[in-house]
């Protein structure tokens, strides 16, 4: 009976002690976003003309979110609405900052981001045209990665065929290289922080200049 | 003729956990090492990248990273009065190959044993009397105390770069946290990892009912982290390929991740793959080892001289080249003389399946091989055993381990095992179905043990390991009771429309999957009367042997064996660099 009265206080001190946990996650802020969407007019008209201070996707991204040739801008076409919203959501946000998209995303309301994303996100990926031959090196990062780096493949995540690996890990083919490149380099100073786990700021700081380079080509000319 | 290499001073068996730890602590230490790992390299980069590595038939149900049984398996009967025979495939567990061993294709729960599991004998007795171990359980003490270990299990943490909550901070009960936990000197050195929906579902039950849910520990690692052999680890990105899998995100802590690389800088540390390690040579007196004798990846018979050996084989694995290396007496169930084979468990696991509506949605693709909320209320000896009659415990949880799409098929009782009903069936439920996994304690019987079997051999022509067990009453009853508690939460849990609970019968049987955590044959242990090794590892007949691993394990604890495993690795390790290297030959007192 001794033990018995034991064990009862040692239960009773655990439960005033214990906070009832809540193990469920909070949706992310961009499934409010994607959720809320509107009419695809809206993302039209903004894709091509703006909306207040928010200038117009089309004047960098193009009119069917495919930059033109020879730009820094990435392509938005047939990328995953949830990443497209995403992104938007943390240039607003400052996860991503950037002094061009920033004030842009300020400017647009949740069920416009989403709308938007919807829309570019139906647009067809452009037809790759192959410029330069894809080096060993990136080849080997992109598929293999490097054990001595501990880097795994990034197609791992993003996407053996190109194809994207979700809907928040973005295809990398058909993007420019100086887009891969800039943003590789942004992930590895921490001033772009939206990945979660910290997974592409960790990697990228273990890549070298040369690294960040042959990956940024080799996906290009996929 | 067998042909001899250079001498060194230790050699270890195996490739895995304990092998690449001591392996390389010894090496650390001045010591010239070989480890010997009877399978082939395997990196995560190349080896262990997607779309490759994500392959459920090649490495699931064709055993990728596991024993070939072809060439070795163990043969299998619950009584001595019956003939084994032998498992022709993998079901029962998954023993390990290749370097990385069980280590490179496990999945990651990480516990510390309860301090209860190591005076199991003396606790139980103290507590409820005598009467409550039947005659036929042969439980024994540890020869060492939790307290003792927890600076190894810290070590081993930090190695690992271990996920968690600590629910119990140098004795103190940390809100938040598993109450029922083991103190722990320092936090875990990630934090824990995120919850799936299903865990957050059985959580959010059984803190209705009043226990004490958690989400569990891990050796995944929860963000970036650079272990303690400044050794990259990634985060985990809940891909779901762990279990029977190695990591391709370097996040799973595994022995090519978080060990090897270290080591192999060092100029004293040798890995040696495709060497297949027959027996442990001894003197001509058989009080000292001199070495190994193994067969390398040509079928070249080798003898590797050493002055130390280590056998760091996957688990009941060691007990065998202990017998055929004739180290230790054999143990006699009829008489119970005898000790090396004594004390064989397994877990007596068991389960619930949960049956949800097609609102509820799990993912089962989305997890990762330790992700998931677990209580420990019973557990070991946190409730009372006295009306209950049993000793021993489990833990309880929701794991989101795989949604593989060839094994994982879950539909309810009653629907046809083929044709379109099943079809249909197995279409309703992919998503909407996981189970309650029940983890428990399985403690060690006369009649039960590992011997050379008399009649199989591998295909060097040595005697196949036998396994002769059945599960005690204690066990039986024990898995009952735990079911009954699973299966009530289940109930209690949203969404749920039918929850089977499904105890552990007799007989204990080779053809189903429960848990790779096969134990003992190698008892640790105070008295040579009932134990093959002292509370370092070391044999008693023949001091420079030293046993490592699962086969030390005297009785099985409900919590997984890693964590303790690797406290017991660098305990080992410490007790050889501290006292052995200055009384070489001598027991370690």
């Amino acid at each position: 009976m001794k033990t018995l009265a034991l064990v009862g206080i040692a239960v009773a001190s655990f439960s005033t002690l214990a906070v009832v946990p809540d193990f469920s996650r909070a949706p992310p802020r961009w499934q409010a976003a994607l959720s809320t969407a509107s009419d695809q007019g809206t993302a039209q008209a903004i894709v091509a003309q703006g909306k207040g201070s928010a200038i117009a996707c089309a004047g960098c991204h193009g009119a069917e979110g495919i930059p033109a040739a020879g730009t820094p801008f990435p392509r938005l076409a047939g990328l995953p609405p949830e990443y497209l919203a995403k992104q938007l959501v943390d240039y607003r946000d400052g996860a991503r900052p950037s002094p061009m998209m920033a004030p842009i995303a300020k400017a647009l309301s949740d069920a416009e981001i989403g709308s938007l994303a919807l829309y570019l996100g139906s647009r067809p990926v452009p037809a790759v045209k192959k410029t330069q031959a894809a080096s060993r090196r990136g080849a080997q990062l992109a598929h293999e990665g490097d054990n001595a780096l501990a880097l795994p493949a990034c197609a791992d995540c993003h996407g053996g065929d190109d194809l994207g690996g979700g809907p928040i890990l973005p295809p990398l083919g058909a993007q420019p290289a100086d887009y891969t490149a800039s943003q590789l380099r942004a992930f590895r100073s921490g001033e772009r922080h939206g990945d979660e786990g910290a997974v592409m700021r960790e990697m990228s700081k273990r890549m070298s200049d040369a690294d960040i380079e042959a990956i940024a080509t080799y996906f290009a000319n996929r | 003729m067998a042909r001899t290499m250079p001498a060194v001073d230790v050699v270890l068996v195996g490739g895995g956990w304990t092998g690449s730890v001591i392996g390389k602590e010894l090496a650390a230490a001045g010591q010239r090492v070989v480890v010997l790992e009877r399978g082939q390299p395997r990196w995560t980069s190349p080896d262990f990248q997607a779309p490759g590595v994500r392959d459920e038939l090649k490495y699931l149900r064709r055993n990728e990273l596991h024993q070939n049984a072809a060439s070795e398996t163990y043969t299998f009967r619950n009584r001595v009065d019956e003939v084994a025979l032998p498992m022709r495939r993998w079901q029962f567990a998954y023993p390990g190959n290749h370097v990385g061993g069980a280590g490179a294709h496990w999945s990651g729960a990480y516990y510390r044993w309860d301090p209860v599991e190591f005076k199991i004998r003396s606790h139980y007795t103290k507590r409820y009397g005598a009467g409550i171990f039947s005659d036929d359980i042969t439980a024994q003490d540890w020869p060492l105390t939790y307290d003792e270990l927890e600076p190894y299990f810290d070590r081993f943490d930090r190695l690992v770069g271990a996920s968690g909550f600590a629910g119990n901070l140098q004795g103190r009960i940390q809100p938040g946290g598993n109450p029922f936990e083991p103190w722990r000197s320092k936090p875990y050195p990630n934090p824990p990892m995120k919850v799936p929906h299903a865990p957050a579902l059985f959580g959010e039950a059984a803190s209705k009912l009043g226990y004490h849910p958690y989400i569990q520990p891990s050796a995944l690692s929860t963000r970036p982290y650079v272990n303690s052999e400044g050794l990259q680890m990634n985060s985990c990105v809940y891909c779901g390929f762990c279990s029977n899998f190695g990591c391709e995100q370097f996040a799973k802590a595994s022995p090519q991740v978080c060990v090897l690389p270290a080591a192999l800088k060092l100029p004293a540390f040798e890995l040696r793959t495709g060497a297949h390690v027959l027996r442990v040579e001894l003197d001509r007196d058989r009080r000292m080892a001199r070495g190994v004798t193994y067969v390398d990846a040509a079928g070249v018979e080798t003898f590797q001289p050493a002055e130390v050996v280590f056998l760091c084989t996957f688990a009941i694995n060691n007990t065998r080249l202990l017998l055929l290396s004739g180290i230790g007496k054999p143990y006699d169930p009829a008489t119970g003389d005898g000790v090396v084979g004594r004390n064989y468990t397994h877990q007596t696991s068991s389960g619930v399946s949960l049956f949800f509506d097609e609102g509820t949605n799990i993912n089962p693709f989305m997890g990762a091989g330790a992700v998931a909320v677990t209580m420990d209320d019973f557990c070991t000896d946190n409730f009372d055993h006295g009306p209950l009659g049993f000793v021993g415990g489990g833990y309880i949880q929701i794991q989101v381990v795989s949604g593989a799409p060839i094994g994982n098929r879950p539909t309810p009782p009653g629907t046809p095992a083929w044709g379109s009903a099943w079809k249909k069936a197995a279409k309703r439920y992919y998503n909407h179905s996981i189970p309650i996994t029940i983890t428990a304690s399985n403690l060690p019987v006369r009649g039960g043990y590992l011997s050379l079997d008399p009649t199989y051999t591998d295909a060097f022509g040595q005697p196949l390991l036998r396994i002769t067990y059945d599960f005690p009453d204690n066990d039986i009853k024990l898995s009952a009771f735990l079911t009954e508690k699973g299966t009530e939460i289940g109930r209690a849990m949203r969404g749920v429309q039918q929850a089977v609970g499904a105890p552990r019968k007799k007989p204990y049987g080779a053809t189903a999957y429960q848990s790779s955590h096969i134990n003992g044959g190698a008892a640790i242990g105070a008295d040579p009367a009932t134990s093959v090794v002292n509370r370092y590892g070391q044999c008693w007949d023949v001091p420079n042997v030293f046993v490592t691993g699962a086969a030390l394990f005297p009785q099985n604890s409900c919590y997984n064996p890693t964590g303790t495993i690797g406290a017991l690795a660098y305990w080992a390790a410490d007790a050889v660099k501290r006292d052995y290297v200055r009384a070489p030959g001598r027991l370690i007192a």
